[in-house]
């Protein structure tokens, strides 16, 4: 379109405020749907494949009935204890397919006194086992903690030196983990060594004692030496020990895939409502201004203009609406779910790491692109009725 | 013109300001509404930060309130307390994420609860003001071109 022709449509479309702002209204709220709905699928799926990742376990093995008190512990950080006979780990690492395997301690811990920390959920790790946070102590601190140093998840808000206590004990912060979006982030990380010393020190030291049963564990972490075998593995476990279960990176995505359709049942069919909702609203806008314009367009066309340059005008207004109305919905979602972030993945149990902006730049070209488009093809129709008006038709009647 | 098209930004003003004072005191959960408490080396506990945030933004509220109040009866000042409410606005923006701030874990009471709901009231109050403001402000710029 040439520069004076986007100055008529921008002059249409300020000719009546109030009725172009009503139709871009309701392109605001379909495209604020859409970019929350599509910002929050993605930033579950890269939450997920980074935390599993990190985790770099095939399997877990936990005391039985406490799946989903796992899931929870995984996904969103939040604090677990639950005990099974250390003698698990042995017995797991036994059975054929098994390459290694790395038990660990869970401890929930007391409200902390300081403002604003609540409950923490800490994990005790096997130093000479460990493949979770063994890979990062290495490529980072390039040593094993002391006994009184912890590593902490991304979000656990004390900084590198800082000291935090659990159950009477000091512990110094020796680094922060890099952001995964699942639980980890919430969690704190020391030797195993570590939390059997602090059970002992809380029997004069804390308010209330830690209890952990001696010589026990909260779950194995296990790699396997071919993933194919996943399955079999599974199930040769859960048949030769009683009393564990089996978690699979699989069911943790299962579950989150389950919590987020939970969120996405409600959140598409509002999208889809407001969306049929908006095509109407464009179809009459623009069937009234083809309606409303034909004499002047008849004018136009009588005076040289095409009639292609004819449609192009309203088409023009139709992609500009979508457009505007797009990329404001476009930040009115991003603030939206900015705002409610924390209610909304808390309510729905779900983890999250921000895309890379290049990622969130191509969801909202894709939205604004989709509203733009979903305008153009609502216009297309009286702008082609308009078309195939011949100029004097266009100036003597209206079309109906 | 009725009296509600005529006096909208006034009745806006009352309703957003006594609408946030309410949703504060009532509705929007600090953590010491829910019984989280920072305990002092001495025992005692005290309220933490969000619920300084919470009083102010309920102070900040009854303040809109009663510009919208002003503006139903001195018509000439409706333009000037539009700004001040745009402003009263920002304002309150600021006040959870800078000028007071709410508890530092993401997943408190305060944080899940109070924060977001003062904010989107706080864009409205913003919004509602700008437009009221601007609106004015065409229609004057209008008078005086005639």
């Amino acid at each position: 379109m040439k520069p004076s022709l986007w100055r008529l449509t921008l002059y249409n479309l300020l000719r009546r405020p109030g009725r172009s702002a009503a139709a871009a209204l309701g392109v605001l709220l379909v495209a604020a749907t859409l970019f929350a709905g599509g910002l929050i699928t993605q930033g579950v799926r890269h939450a997920v494949d980074v935390g599993l990742d990190r985790l770099g376990a095939d399997l877990m093995v936990v005391p039985a009935g406490a799946g989903t008190a796992t899931h929870k512990a995984l996904v969103m950080g939040e604090p677990a204890a639950f005990y099974m006979e250390g003698q698990v780990a042995a017995q797991v690492a036994e059975i054929s397919g098994v390459k290694s395997v790395s038990p660990q301690v869970y401890v929930e811990t007391l409200a902390s006194a300081a403002c604003c920390t609540g409950r923490l959920f800490l994990i005790g790790f096997d130093p000479a086992s460990d493949f979770t946070v063994k890979p990062w102590l290495t490529a980072q601190l390039g040593r094993d903690l002391e006994p009184d140093e912890i590593l902490v998840g991304n979000h656990v808000l004390s900084m590198p030196g800082e000291s935090m206590r659990f159950f009477g004990t000091d512990f110094r912060v020796v680094n922060r983990l890099d952001p995964t979006g699942m639980g980890m982030d919430e969690t704190v990380f020391l030797p195993v060594a570590s939390v059997a010393e602090m059970a002992q020190g809380s029997i004069t030291k804390a308010e209330k004692p830690l209890t952990i049963p001696p010589g026990h564990v909260s779950s194995v972490l296990v790699r396997l030496a071919d993933r194919d075998a996943l399955g079999r593995v599974k199930e040769q476990i859960e048949h030769e020990i009683p009393g564990v279960a089996v978690v699979t990176p699989g069911q943790v995505t299962e579950g989150v895939t389950r919590d987020l359709s939970g969120l996405m049942g409600w959140l598409l069919p509002i999208a889809g409502g407001v969306l049929l909702i908006s095509l109407m609203i464009f179809l009459i806008l623009f069937a009234a201004i083809a309606s409303e314009r034909s004499r002047e367009i008849g004018l136009l066309r009588a005076m040289g203009a095409t009639a292609r340059q004819a449609v192009a005008s309203l088409l023009g207004e139709a992609a500009l609406l979508g457009g505007l109305g797009g990329l404001a919905g476009v930040g009115l979602g991003l603030a939206l779910y900015a705002i409610f972030q924390e209610r909304i993945l808390v309510h729905y149990t779900l983890p999250f790491l921000w895309p890379s902006v290049l990622q969130q730049v191509l969801l909202g070209v894709a939205v604004v692109l989709l509203c733009a488009g979903l305008a153009i093809a609502a216009a297309a129709i009286p702008a082609w009725r308009i078309a195939h008006l011949e100029p004097h038709h266009a100036i003597h009647r209206t079309i109906r | 013109m009725s009296y509600v098209s005529e006096n909208w930004r006034g009745l806006a003003a009352l309703f957003l300001g006594v609408g946030t004072v309410m949703a504060c005191h009532y509705f929007l959960d600090t953590c010491a509404d829910t019984g989280t408490f920072a305990t002092l080396a001495n025992g005692s506990q005290v309220h933490m930060v969000c619920s300084w945030s919470e009083r102010a933004t309920e102070g900040v509220g009854g303040l809109i309130a009663i510009m919208g109040l002003i503006s139903l009866f001195m018509k000439q000042s409706a333009r000037a307390l539009s700004l001040a409410m745009a402003a009263s606005g920002v304002l309150m923006i600021l006040i959870p994420l800078v000028l007071i701030g709410t508890c530092k874990s993401p997943m408190m009471a305060c944080n899940l609860s109070l924060k977001p709901g003062v904010l989107v009231l706080s864009g409205l109050i913003t919004v509602v003001g700008l437009v009221g403001a601007g609106k004015l402000g065409v229609r004057m710029s209008q008078a005086k071109v005639a």
